[in-house]
């Protein structure tokens, strides 16, 4: 995975260069810009870590950015900044999949806090969503015959059920299942159902 | 207490207009029916005729000091009611004035309250010659609803001013506290960022100087941020005066010019207007509009000066409006910008607060004139303000 990092749009040049400093100052990588047009331009968004925003900025504001992501392939979570919460504003960020609101002027252990909150957060989102894309990788290897030995034997059917469903041999169905679970590197038939389980819940992308 | 009649006057008594020496031209019956209570006096100050009103406010107000009719001496009434109140004196003089041809007419208004109710008066005196000599023309009118109606429409007026600036003080308060929220929330993550790089070891002086240094100049945006708000609260006490417009621009022109900044060495062409009215106004206020005007068009172009110029045109638009044009040939603002450009804390400059043009609105505005901007039709920008002349204003 590539370096989490903190991305920071905020108009206002000292407000930009000064949360930049103090997140540095924790040792996090930052990357600023002045507008949500040019940070949805320019920033990677296979990078994994957190967006922090301002509402009150020209062109599109926070809000019209949390939108926009939505539609893109942003995953990060988003930290709204803003000198005046109100409910309507809270309501729309929350819809659109803000993370949580920071009020200005805000204390700065409390932000990193929730800086560092939401790149955890992201971070295992990441990973969880790798994770999945891993296994339906593997599943894809799989031959017809293995898919509808694997689906029996996540059912919890035993060989012989098995061999009696699909009209084949017990033997045989050993020799596919020993090769479902090299495929699947699966460690046991514990691991497997739980893999492929965990991975068919997991929805694509995560909001 | 009253000047007028205590006593009903004499039903025959009243005017006729030959009676009254003023011949057949003034009908009794329309002299009647004015509101006004009208008593005729003759050369020595005896009241020859009265007309329907005077008798009816005298019995109205049932006699105290004696019959004040046709025949009563009207100078020795005003004496006696002077003892009560000072108008009546005042009255009296009037009338001597008037009969003594030192004026033509003589015209008060004076007070005239009861225990209950307050109420106000007018009295007008007009000398005429008749055939029978001179006449001497007494019109009292009761002028309590129009004083009324004045004093509702002052008070609504300072109400209304009271508002205006509250609501306006309430739009800048918000715009102040977010405003004010930027440095000051900069310069505690400067502060707090620098102290975790110290307590990480991290103590190089490049970089903590830096800090430092970002620290005193936001410091220093939100003191500019707290003058601003000073003088926009200032506006609205500035002192008030006749004065010549074109000599305020003349003086606005030549600060910008001795400011020494490169902005400030971008030519300013001047088409006054000759013989412009006076303007009621206070020049120092003007001038801030002028010069933040000109300011304004200077940076806008300071980036590149090459053949840069700004125009002030001065004229008027009708008898009563002083009009002031600020043109520069700069690139002009955007359309987004244009409609924003007179809010509070909007700016398209990089430093600058965003105050300079909704200041000099308010100004404008809190005198009777109107700060537009329009796009030129080649390039550039032409902001215009208007002025109501003196006479304008003393008309109103």
């Amino acid at each position: 995975m590539k370096e989490t990092t903190v991305f920071l749009i905020d108009d206002d040049s000292a407000m930009r260069k000064s949360i930049d400093y103090l997140i540095q100052s924790i040792g996090l990588r930052c990357q600023s810009y002045a507008t949500a047009q040019e940070f949805l331009d320019g920033a990677d968004p296979e990078t994994p870590g957190c967006i922090l925003t301002d509402v009150r900025m020209p062109g599109l504001s926070g809000l019209d950015l949390l939108e926009e992501m939505r539609g893109r392939a942003f995953l990060s979570p988003v930290i709204i900044i803003t000198g005046h919460a109100d409910v309507p504003m809270a309501v729309r960020a929350f819809k659109s999949g803000a993370l949580d609101f920071i009020e200005k002027p805000f204390n700065d252990q409390m932000l990193l806090d929730k800086v560092q909150e939401a790149i955890e957060l992201d971070v295992s989102r990441r990973t969880v969503l790798s994770q999945r894309a891993t296994v339906m990788d593997r599943l894809g290897t799989l031959t017809t015959r293995e898919t509808e030995v694997l689906e029996r034997v996540i059912a919890g059917k035993a060989n012989k059920e098995v061999a009696a469903d699909l009209g084949l041999s017990e033997k045989t169905i050993e020799v596919h299942r020993s090769r479902v679970m090299k495929k699947m590197r699966a460690l046991n038939a514990a691991d497997l159902i739980r893999m492929v389980l965990e991975a068919r819940q997991t929805p694509e992308t995560i909001a | 207490m009253t000047l007028l009649p205590e006593q009903p006057a004499d039903q025959e008594s009243r005017i006729h207009p030959r009676d009254a020496g003023m011949g057949s031209r003034v009908s009794s019956t329309v002299v009647d029916a004015l509101t006004a209570h009208i008593a005729i006096l003759d050369a020595s100050g005896l009241i020859v005729a009265v007309n329907r009103a005077w008798v009816r406010f005298a019995e109205e107000n049932g006699g105290v000091a004696g019959k004040v009719g046709p025949g009563a001496d009207y100078l020795a009434v005003c004496r006696r009611a002077a003892g009560v109140t000072q108008e009546a004196g005042q009255v009296e003089r009037g009338i001597r004035e008037v009969l003594a041809g030192s004026r033509d007419s003589f015209y008060m208004q004076y007070p005239c309250h009861s225990p209950t109710e307050q109420h106000w008066f007018q009295v007008r005196v007009t000398r005429c010659e008749t055939s029978d000599g001179v006449r001497i023309v007494v019109a009292h009118e009761n002028i309590t609803e129009q004083k009324r109606a004045e004093a509702e429409a002052r008070r609504y007026q300072a109400e209304m001013a009271h508002l205006l600036r509250l609501g306006m003080m309430n739009e800048m308060a918000g715009g102040l506290a977010h405003e004010l929220n930027q440095p000051l929330a900069a310069i505690a993550n400067f502060a707090s960022g620098s102290l975790r790089y110290i307590k990480g070891g991290n103590t190089d002086p490049e970089m903590l100087g830096q800090a430092l240094r970002d620290i005193a100049r936001q410091a220093e945006r939100a003191g500019e941020i707290v003058r601003s708000i000073r003088r926009f609260v200032r506006t609205s006490e500035g002192h008030r005066q006749a004065g010549e417009i074109n000599r305020v621009i003349e003086e606005a022109v030549e600060l910008h010019g001795s400011d020494g900044s490169e902005a400030g060495k971008i030519p300013v062409h001047l088409e006054l207007g000759p013989g412009l009215p006076a303007v009621l106004m206070d020049e120092v206020q003007v001038q801030q509009v002028v010069m933040n005007l000109i300011r304004n068009a200077a940076e806008a172009m300071a980036s590149d000066p090459a053949g840069a110029s700004i125009t002030i045109r001065s004229g008027r638009t009708d008898p009563e409006m002083v009009l002031v044009e600020v043109s520069d040939n700069g690139p002009g603002v955007s359309d987004e910008a244009i409609g924003r450009l007179f809010d509070p804390f909007f700016t398209t400059k990089d430093t600058g607060l965003g105050l300079g043009l909704s200041l000099s609105r308010s100004i404008i505005d809190a005198h009777g004139g109107e700060l537009l901007v329009r796009r030129n039709a080649d390039r550039g920008m032409t902001f215009v303000f208007t002025l109501p002349s003196f006479h304008g204003v003393t008309d109103r």
